[in-house]
Protein backbone atom coordinates (compact mmCIF):
# COMPACT_ATOMS: atom_id res chain seq x y z
CA UNK A 1 0.00 0.00 0.00
CA UNK A 2 1.44 3.38 -1.01
CA UNK A 3 0.72 6.44 1.10
CA UNK A 4 1.56 9.94 -0.05
CA UNK A 5 2.23 13.08 2.01
CA UNK A 6 -0.69 15.08 0.72
CA UNK A 7 0.59 18.49 1.85
CA UNK A 8 3.07 18.38 -1.03
CA UNK A 9 0.77 16.82 -3.58
CA UNK A 10 -1.72 17.89 -6.20
CA UNK A 11 -4.33 15.47 -7.48
CA UNK A 12 -5.60 16.07 -10.99
CA UNK A 13 -8.81 14.45 -12.17
CA UNK A 14 -8.71 14.02 -15.95
CA UNK A 15 -11.26 12.85 -18.46
CA UNK A 16 -10.54 11.21 -21.79
CA UNK A 17 -10.77 14.38 -23.86
CA UNK A 18 -8.40 16.89 -22.26
CA UNK A 19 -10.62 18.24 -19.48
CA UNK A 20 -9.03 18.37 -16.06
CA UNK A 21 -9.56 19.55 -12.51
CA UNK A 22 -6.54 20.12 -10.27
CA UNK A 23 -7.07 19.67 -6.55
CA UNK A 24 -4.55 21.25 -4.16
CA UNK A 25 -4.60 19.16 -1.05
CA UNK A 26 -4.30 20.60 2.45
CA UNK A 27 -4.42 17.68 4.86
CA UNK A 28 -5.38 14.06 4.51
CA UNK A 29 -4.54 10.75 2.97
CA UNK A 30 -4.42 9.30 -0.50
CA UNK A 31 -3.70 5.60 -0.64
CA UNK A 32 -3.72 3.09 -3.42
CA UNK A 33 -3.26 -0.63 -3.16
CA UNK A 34 -1.88 -2.90 -5.85
CA UNK A 35 -2.54 -6.57 -5.26
CA UNK A 36 -2.25 -9.81 -7.20
CA UNK A 37 -3.23 -13.43 -6.82
CA UNK A 38 -0.53 -16.02 -7.23
CA UNK A 39 -1.30 -19.72 -7.44
CA UNK A 40 1.35 -22.07 -6.16
CA UNK A 41 1.07 -25.54 -7.64
CA UNK A 42 2.52 -28.45 -5.81
CA UNK A 43 4.25 -31.44 -7.28
CA UNK A 44 3.82 -34.39 -4.96
CA UNK A 45 3.61 -32.10 -1.93
CA UNK A 46 6.51 -29.81 -2.91
CA UNK A 47 6.30 -26.29 -4.28
CA UNK A 48 6.68 -26.42 -8.02
CA UNK A 49 4.95 -24.15 -10.52
CA UNK A 50 3.73 -20.62 -9.84
CA UNK A 51 0.94 -19.19 -11.94
CA UNK A 52 -0.63 -15.75 -11.94
CA UNK A 53 -4.19 -15.92 -10.68
CA UNK A 54 -7.09 -13.58 -11.39
CA UNK A 55 -6.19 -9.91 -11.76
CA UNK A 56 -7.16 -7.49 -8.98
CA UNK A 57 -7.94 -3.82 -9.70
CA UNK A 58 -5.95 -1.10 -7.96
CA UNK A 59 -7.95 0.10 -4.94
CA UNK A 60 -7.87 3.83 -4.23
CA UNK A 61 -8.90 5.64 -1.07
CA UNK A 62 -8.88 9.43 -0.72
CA UNK A 63 -9.74 11.27 2.45
CA UNK A 64 -8.59 14.86 2.50
CA UNK A 65 -9.30 18.55 2.94
CA UNK A 66 -8.60 20.54 -0.21
CA UNK A 67 -7.24 24.09 -0.28
CA UNK A 68 -8.54 24.94 -3.73
CA UNK A 69 -9.74 23.47 -7.01
CA UNK A 70 -8.31 24.72 -10.28
CA UNK A 71 -10.07 24.26 -13.59
CA UNK A 72 -10.87 26.15 -16.79
CA UNK A 73 -12.53 29.52 -16.30
CA UNK A 74 -16.17 29.94 -17.24
CA UNK A 75 -14.99 32.69 -19.62
CA UNK A 76 -13.41 30.01 -21.77
CA UNK A 77 -15.61 29.19 -24.76
CA UNK A 78 -14.93 25.46 -24.43
CA UNK A 79 -15.72 25.31 -20.74
CA UNK A 80 -18.68 25.45 -18.42
CA UNK A 81 -16.41 26.64 -15.60
CA UNK A 82 -14.66 24.86 -12.75
CA UNK A 83 -16.46 21.69 -11.72
CA UNK A 84 -16.46 20.42 -8.16
CA UNK A 85 -14.74 17.09 -7.38
CA UNK A 86 -18.16 15.49 -7.17
CA UNK A 87 -19.08 16.91 -10.61
CA UNK A 88 -15.86 15.56 -12.12
CA UNK A 89 -16.33 12.09 -10.61
CA UNK A 90 -20.01 11.94 -11.60
CA UNK A 91 -19.90 13.65 -15.04
CA UNK A 92 -22.45 16.24 -14.09
CA UNK A 93 -22.77 20.02 -13.55
CA UNK A 94 -19.77 21.84 -15.02
CA UNK A 95 -18.31 18.42 -15.89
CA UNK A 96 -21.42 17.24 -17.76
CA UNK A 97 -19.50 17.53 -21.03
CA UNK A 98 -16.57 15.42 -19.84
CA UNK A 99 -15.76 12.18 -21.66
CA UNK A 100 -14.98 8.90 -19.92
CA UNK A 101 -11.29 8.06 -19.71
CA UNK A 102 -12.22 4.49 -20.60
CA UNK A 103 -12.10 4.06 -24.37
CA UNK A 104 -14.93 1.52 -24.16
CA UNK A 105 -18.01 3.75 -24.25
CA UNK A 106 -20.27 0.91 -23.10
CA UNK A 107 -18.59 0.82 -19.69
CA UNK A 108 -19.51 3.15 -16.80
CA UNK A 109 -17.96 6.62 -16.75
CA UNK A 110 -14.40 6.72 -15.40
CA UNK A 111 -11.67 9.31 -14.84
CA UNK A 112 -7.90 9.21 -14.57
CA UNK A 113 -6.33 10.32 -11.30
CA UNK A 114 -2.88 11.86 -11.53
CA UNK A 115 -1.02 12.56 -8.30
CA UNK A 116 1.88 14.98 -8.59
CA UNK A 117 4.09 14.80 -5.54
CA UNK A 118 6.64 17.59 -5.24
CA UNK A 119 8.91 17.21 -2.20
CA UNK A 120 9.65 20.36 -0.22
CA UNK A 121 13.41 20.05 -0.63
CA UNK A 122 14.44 21.19 -4.10
CA UNK A 123 16.84 18.25 -4.53
CA UNK A 124 14.19 15.56 -4.42
CA UNK A 125 12.65 14.26 -7.63
CA UNK A 126 9.03 14.98 -8.50
CA UNK A 127 6.89 11.90 -8.77
CA UNK A 128 3.79 11.65 -10.92
CA UNK A 129 1.57 8.65 -10.34
CA UNK A 130 -1.18 7.92 -12.83
CA UNK A 131 -4.11 5.79 -11.75
CA UNK A 132 -6.14 5.20 -14.88
CA UNK A 133 -9.88 4.59 -15.19
CA UNK A 134 -10.97 5.28 -11.63
CA UNK A 135 -14.59 4.69 -10.68
CA UNK A 136 -15.69 5.72 -7.22
CA UNK A 137 -17.78 3.33 -5.16
CA UNK A 138 -18.20 5.53 -2.11
CA UNK A 139 -18.15 9.32 -2.07
CA UNK A 140 -18.62 11.97 0.57
CA UNK A 141 -17.97 15.54 -0.45
CA UNK A 142 -18.59 18.76 1.43
CA UNK A 143 -17.96 21.79 -0.80
CA UNK A 144 -18.31 24.35 2.00
CA UNK A 145 -15.79 22.55 4.22
CA UNK A 146 -13.60 21.46 1.32
CA UNK A 147 -13.56 17.82 2.38
CA UNK A 148 -13.62 14.69 0.26
CA UNK A 149 -13.77 11.06 1.30
CA UNK A 150 -13.99 8.58 -1.51
CA UNK A 151 -12.96 5.05 -2.33
CA UNK A 152 -13.14 2.99 -5.46
CA UNK A 153 -11.14 0.99 -7.97
CA UNK A 154 -9.10 1.59 -11.09
CA UNK A 155 -9.43 -0.78 -14.00
CA UNK A 156 -5.69 -1.45 -13.97
CA UNK A 157 -3.43 -3.81 -12.06
CA UNK A 158 -0.56 -1.35 -11.56
CA UNK A 159 -0.18 2.38 -11.01
CA UNK A 160 2.17 4.14 -13.41
CA UNK A 161 4.78 6.24 -11.57
CA UNK A 162 7.13 8.60 -13.41
CA UNK A 163 9.96 10.40 -11.67
CA UNK A 164 11.47 13.62 -12.96
CA UNK A 165 13.83 16.30 -11.73
CA UNK A 166 12.24 19.39 -10.15
CA UNK B 1 -9.82 39.20 -43.74
CA UNK B 2 -8.79 42.54 -42.25
CA UNK B 3 -9.42 45.56 -44.43
CA UNK B 4 -6.06 47.01 -45.26
CA UNK B 5 -7.42 49.76 -47.51
CA UNK B 6 -10.52 51.12 -45.86
CA UNK B 7 -12.80 53.70 -47.51
CA UNK B 8 -12.55 56.25 -44.75
CA UNK B 9 -15.04 59.12 -44.65
CA UNK B 10 -13.67 60.44 -41.36
CA UNK B 11 -12.58 64.09 -41.44
CA UNK B 12 -10.41 66.33 -39.28
CA UNK B 13 -10.79 70.10 -39.76
CA UNK B 14 -12.96 69.36 -42.78
CA UNK B 15 -10.20 67.39 -44.48
CA UNK B 16 -11.03 63.81 -45.46
CA UNK B 17 -8.59 61.39 -43.92
CA UNK B 18 -7.01 59.16 -46.50
CA UNK B 19 -7.13 55.39 -46.08
CA UNK B 20 -4.29 53.60 -44.31
CA UNK B 21 -0.92 54.58 -45.74
CA UNK B 22 1.77 51.94 -46.10
CA UNK B 23 5.22 52.31 -44.58
CA UNK B 24 7.94 51.52 -47.10
CA UNK B 25 11.49 50.35 -46.64
CA UNK B 26 13.99 49.61 -49.37
CA UNK B 27 16.79 47.17 -48.65
CA UNK B 28 19.54 47.25 -51.27
CA UNK B 29 21.30 43.96 -51.81
CA UNK B 30 23.79 43.75 -54.65
CA UNK B 31 22.11 45.11 -57.76
CA UNK B 32 18.63 44.51 -56.40
CA UNK B 33 16.52 46.77 -54.26
CA UNK B 34 14.01 44.87 -52.16
CA UNK B 35 10.97 47.03 -51.46
CA UNK B 36 8.92 46.05 -48.45
CA UNK B 37 5.56 47.67 -47.79
CA UNK B 38 3.79 47.33 -44.46
CA UNK B 39 0.14 48.27 -44.01
CA UNK B 40 -1.55 48.94 -40.69
CA UNK B 41 -3.80 46.14 -39.54
CA UNK B 42 -7.24 47.56 -38.85
CA UNK B 43 -8.79 44.47 -37.35
CA UNK B 44 -7.51 41.46 -35.47
CA UNK B 45 -10.84 39.62 -35.82
CA UNK B 46 -9.42 37.09 -38.27
CA UNK B 47 -6.51 36.34 -35.94
CA UNK B 48 -8.79 36.01 -32.90
CA UNK B 49 -10.97 33.59 -34.88
CA UNK B 50 -7.99 31.36 -35.61
CA UNK B 51 -6.19 31.87 -32.31
CA UNK B 52 -8.54 32.86 -29.48
CA UNK B 53 -6.66 34.33 -26.53
CA UNK B 54 -6.18 31.82 -23.70
CA UNK B 55 -8.19 32.23 -20.51
CA UNK B 56 -6.59 31.89 -17.09
CA UNK B 57 -7.75 28.92 -15.04
CA UNK B 58 -10.32 29.46 -12.32
CA UNK B 59 -9.67 28.74 -8.68
CA UNK B 60 -12.48 27.64 -6.42
CA UNK B 61 -11.98 27.75 -2.66
CA UNK B 62 -13.99 25.85 -0.06
CA UNK B 63 -17.34 27.59 0.14
CA UNK B 64 -17.45 28.13 -3.61
CA UNK B 65 -15.59 31.47 -3.86
CA UNK B 66 -14.05 31.77 -7.35
CA UNK B 67 -11.15 33.78 -8.74
CA UNK B 68 -8.87 33.67 -11.78
CA UNK B 69 -5.28 32.43 -11.50
CA UNK B 70 -3.16 34.71 -13.69
CA UNK B 71 0.05 33.23 -12.22
CA UNK B 72 -0.67 29.69 -13.45
CA UNK B 73 2.43 28.41 -15.28
CA UNK B 74 0.52 26.57 -18.01
CA UNK B 75 -1.60 29.68 -18.68
CA UNK B 76 1.51 31.86 -18.89
CA UNK B 77 3.13 29.41 -21.32
CA UNK B 78 -0.03 29.52 -23.45
CA UNK B 79 -0.06 33.33 -23.35
CA UNK B 80 3.61 33.41 -24.47
CA UNK B 81 2.86 31.07 -27.39
CA UNK B 82 -0.27 33.07 -28.30
CA UNK B 83 1.60 36.39 -28.19
CA UNK B 84 4.31 34.94 -30.39
CA UNK B 85 1.68 33.85 -32.95
CA UNK B 86 -0.02 37.25 -32.80
CA UNK B 87 3.28 38.96 -33.45
CA UNK B 88 4.07 36.66 -36.40
CA UNK B 89 0.55 37.13 -37.82
CA UNK B 90 0.94 40.92 -37.53
CA UNK B 91 4.19 40.80 -39.52
CA UNK B 92 3.01 38.50 -42.32
CA UNK B 93 -0.39 40.20 -42.63
CA UNK B 94 1.06 43.69 -42.63
CA UNK B 95 3.68 42.70 -45.24
CA UNK B 96 0.95 41.42 -47.58
CA UNK B 97 1.07 44.95 -49.04
CA UNK B 98 4.52 44.07 -50.45
CA UNK B 99 4.21 43.40 -54.17
CA UNK B 100 5.42 39.95 -55.21
CA UNK B 101 6.15 38.70 -51.67
CA UNK B 102 5.45 34.98 -51.42
CA UNK B 103 6.49 32.94 -48.42
CA UNK B 104 7.74 29.41 -48.89
CA UNK B 105 6.73 27.76 -45.61
CA UNK B 106 4.31 30.29 -44.11
CA UNK B 107 0.71 29.20 -44.68
CA UNK B 108 -2.19 31.61 -44.00
CA UNK B 109 -4.55 29.28 -42.13
CA UNK B 110 -1.84 27.35 -40.25
CA UNK B 111 -0.76 29.30 -37.16
CA UNK B 112 2.15 26.97 -36.42
CA UNK B 113 3.81 27.98 -39.68
CA UNK B 114 3.57 31.76 -39.15
CA UNK B 115 6.75 31.98 -37.10
CA UNK B 116 8.67 30.57 -40.11
CA UNK B 117 8.73 34.07 -41.62
CA UNK B 118 11.79 34.78 -39.47
CA UNK B 119 13.72 31.75 -40.72
CA UNK B 120 12.86 32.67 -44.31
CA UNK B 121 14.00 36.27 -43.87
CA UNK B 122 17.20 35.04 -42.18
CA UNK B 123 18.13 33.06 -45.30
CA UNK B 124 18.38 36.29 -47.31
CA UNK B 125 18.79 39.25 -45.00
CA UNK B 126 21.24 40.17 -42.26
CA UNK B 127 20.04 40.55 -38.68
CA UNK B 128 20.01 44.34 -38.83
CA UNK B 129 18.09 44.30 -42.11
CA UNK B 130 15.46 42.03 -40.58
CA UNK B 131 15.20 44.40 -37.61
CA UNK B 132 14.53 47.25 -40.07
CA UNK B 133 11.84 45.27 -41.92
CA UNK B 134 10.10 44.30 -38.67
CA UNK B 135 10.45 47.85 -37.38
CA UNK B 136 8.66 49.07 -40.52
CA UNK B 137 5.77 46.76 -39.66
CA UNK B 138 5.71 48.12 -36.11
CA UNK B 139 5.75 51.72 -37.35
CA UNK B 140 2.87 50.98 -39.76
CA UNK B 141 0.91 49.53 -36.88
CA UNK B 142 1.64 52.32 -34.43
CA UNK B 143 3.69 50.00 -32.28
CA UNK B 144 6.82 52.15 -32.35
CA UNK B 145 6.46 54.38 -29.30
CA UNK B 146 9.65 56.32 -30.14
CA UNK B 147 8.16 57.49 -33.47
CA UNK B 148 4.90 58.48 -31.79
CA UNK B 149 6.79 60.37 -29.07
CA UNK B 150 8.89 62.21 -31.70
CA UNK B 151 5.79 63.18 -33.72
CA UNK B 152 4.04 64.39 -30.56
CA UNK B 153 7.11 66.47 -29.59
CA UNK B 154 7.22 67.99 -33.11
CA UNK B 155 3.54 68.88 -32.85
CA UNK B 156 3.92 70.42 -29.40
CA UNK B 157 6.96 72.44 -30.56
CA UNK B 158 4.94 74.01 -33.40
CA UNK B 159 3.82 77.57 -32.49
CA UNK B 160 0.08 77.81 -31.99
CA UNK B 161 -1.59 80.11 -34.53
CA UNK B 162 -4.31 82.15 -32.85
CA UNK B 163 -6.95 83.07 -35.40
CA UNK B 164 -7.49 86.83 -35.79
CA UNK B 165 -10.88 88.06 -34.63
Amino acid sequence: MAQIDMKQATVTIKDGAGHSLAVKIGEGNFTYTEARNMEYKLDRGSLDIVRAGDEIPVAVTMDFVWEYLKGPSSGSTASAGTPTIEDALKQRGAAAGWTSSDSDVCQPYAVDLVVLYTPDCSTGDQEEITLADYRYEQLNHDLSAGTVATSGNCNITDAVPVRSEQ
Amino acid sequence: MPTLLGDSEMKINGKTIEGPIPEVIVIPKGDTEFIFKAMPILSYDEFEKMCPSPNPPEIMKPGGEKSLDYKDKEYNDLIDAWASKKNAWTVITSLKATEGLAWDTVVDGEPDTWINYKTELMKIFADQEIVLIIDTVYIANGLNQRKIDEATKRFLATPVVIPEE
